[in-house]
């Protein structure tokens, strides 16, 4: 899960806003242990080693996700477990001044934004696909716009709308491209087109792209995902030298990134003890349960190959 | 001849896909918060406190030092 939805923005952003998380190791090596967590949790969940669960404070089992969850799957377990439960779902008083303010100030372009991510964050697409549609009836080259750009095609990806990207992308370029650029929206379009193809099984065109986002835009932050994206493209294709060169890099050059465990998981995929859902479901058949020692064998094997692509290139 | 050697090195630096050109602008490093191992009475506290879920993670694969340190690093 680390890997999967931990490492995913719409969770990170949802869990953040709306729950209080802590984590403990129930029983297995190492460190991390918490008697008090054991005592809260105890009898309370089916699989008392592994789980992700949501209680009241007062210990009230109120939800838990499939044992490995994946991250799209675990984002609509938090939205149903925040509707079923909605006294632990009300605004913030800071919250409630956003949604004021966008009422009261439909031509505010900053406004409707602000509320928009609000509704997004909190998986209300419906709401945040007219908040940012209204920014962009103001104007469609602000700071703001480029943001609500960036909304409505993460919204298209979640739905797997991928006409719906295509045609986001599309209106971003009809931009004049002094305006694409001083909105630094090229990145985005890159990578949501990547999505798009990657959703299609059009591996090869979605490697292309992304390597072409690498060398153009070197300093987005959306760098770790094209890498991890290209990765991904080039296991598809069969290309685990390529899939470990790209995986390998963010582990390396980039190791505080949000996505750094998801590729450096990605990168140990033979040795992980479960299935991973980024690469169509491959599961090790081969090792049964796992250490964390056969992992790091596994990462250290797959950074030799990088280290071999690197020098290479 | 120094100059241009400096120029050219800095060109082969620059356009090398091998390493970001700047880790600290391209690094995302959005997370959950995440109370740590040996401190859920405050994270209970803190739920009860701001009337929100207590969301609990627990991991049967074992932790290592550095992620019971640190829910953003190490192994967990």
């Amino acid at each position: 899960m680390r890997a999967g939805c931990f490492a995913e923005t719409r969770v990170i952003r949802l869990v953040n806003r709306r729950f209080i998380s802590f984590f403990y190791n129930t029983g297995g090596p190492g460190q991390g242990k918490d008697e008090k967590a054991a005592a809260f949790t105890k009898g309370k969940t089916k699989n008392r080693f592994a789980f992700y669960a949501a209680f009241d404070a007062a210990g009230e089992p109120l939800g838990v996700t499939d044992i490995y969850a994946n991250k799209d799957n675990t984002f609509d377990w938090l939205v149903e477990v925040l509707r079923n439960n909605p006294e632990f779902d009300q605004y913030t008083e800071a919250e409630e001044k956003v949604l004021a303010k966008a009422k009261a100030e439909p031509k505010d372009a900053a406004a409707q934004l602000a509320a928009g991510q609000l509704a997004e964050d909190l998986g209300k697409y419906k709401e945040a696909d007219g908040y940012y549609r209204a920014v962009l009836e103001v104007s469609r080259v602000t700071a703001e716009a480029g943001d609500a750009y960036r909304g409505l095609l993460r919204m298209a990806r979640y739905a797997r709308d991928w006409k719906g990207v295509r045609a986001v992308c599309g209106s971003v370029n009809e931009m004049k491209e002094g305006q694409m650029n001083k909105l630094n929206l090229a990145p985005d379009v890159a990578m949501e087109t990547a999505y798009a193809l990657l959703g299609e099984k059009k591996y090869d065109a979605a490697r292309k792209l992304l390597v072409r986002a690498i060398e153009t835009h070197p300093d987005s932050k959306r760098l770790s995902e094209f890498h991890f994206s290209a990765g991904v493209a080039s296991f598809f294709l069969k290309d685990k030298e390529q899939a470990y060169y790209h995986w390998c890099w963010v582990v390396e050059n980039l190791p505080d990134d949000r996505l750094a465990r998801r590729c450096f998981t990605a990168a140990a995929h033979e040795a992980m003890p479960y299935e991973n859902p980024e690469l169509g479901g491959y599961a090790a058949k081969h090792l049964p349960g796992g250490s964390i020692e056969l992992i790091n064998a596994q990462y250290k094997k797959a950074k030799a190959v990088y280290e071999k692509v690197k020098t290479a290139k | 001849m120094r100059r241009s050697l400096f120029a050219a090195l800095a060109a082969v630096v620059l356009t090398s896909p091998a390493v970001a050109a700047d880790p600290a602008a391209c690094t995302d490093r959005s997370a959950i918060r995440w109370h740590l191992p040996g401190d859920f009475e405050s994270a209970q506290k803190a739920a009860d406190k701001e009337k929100r879920l207590l969301l609990v993670k627990g991991i049967a694969f074992g932790v290592d030092e550095v992620g019971a340190k640190d829910a953003t690093k190490g192994c967990w």
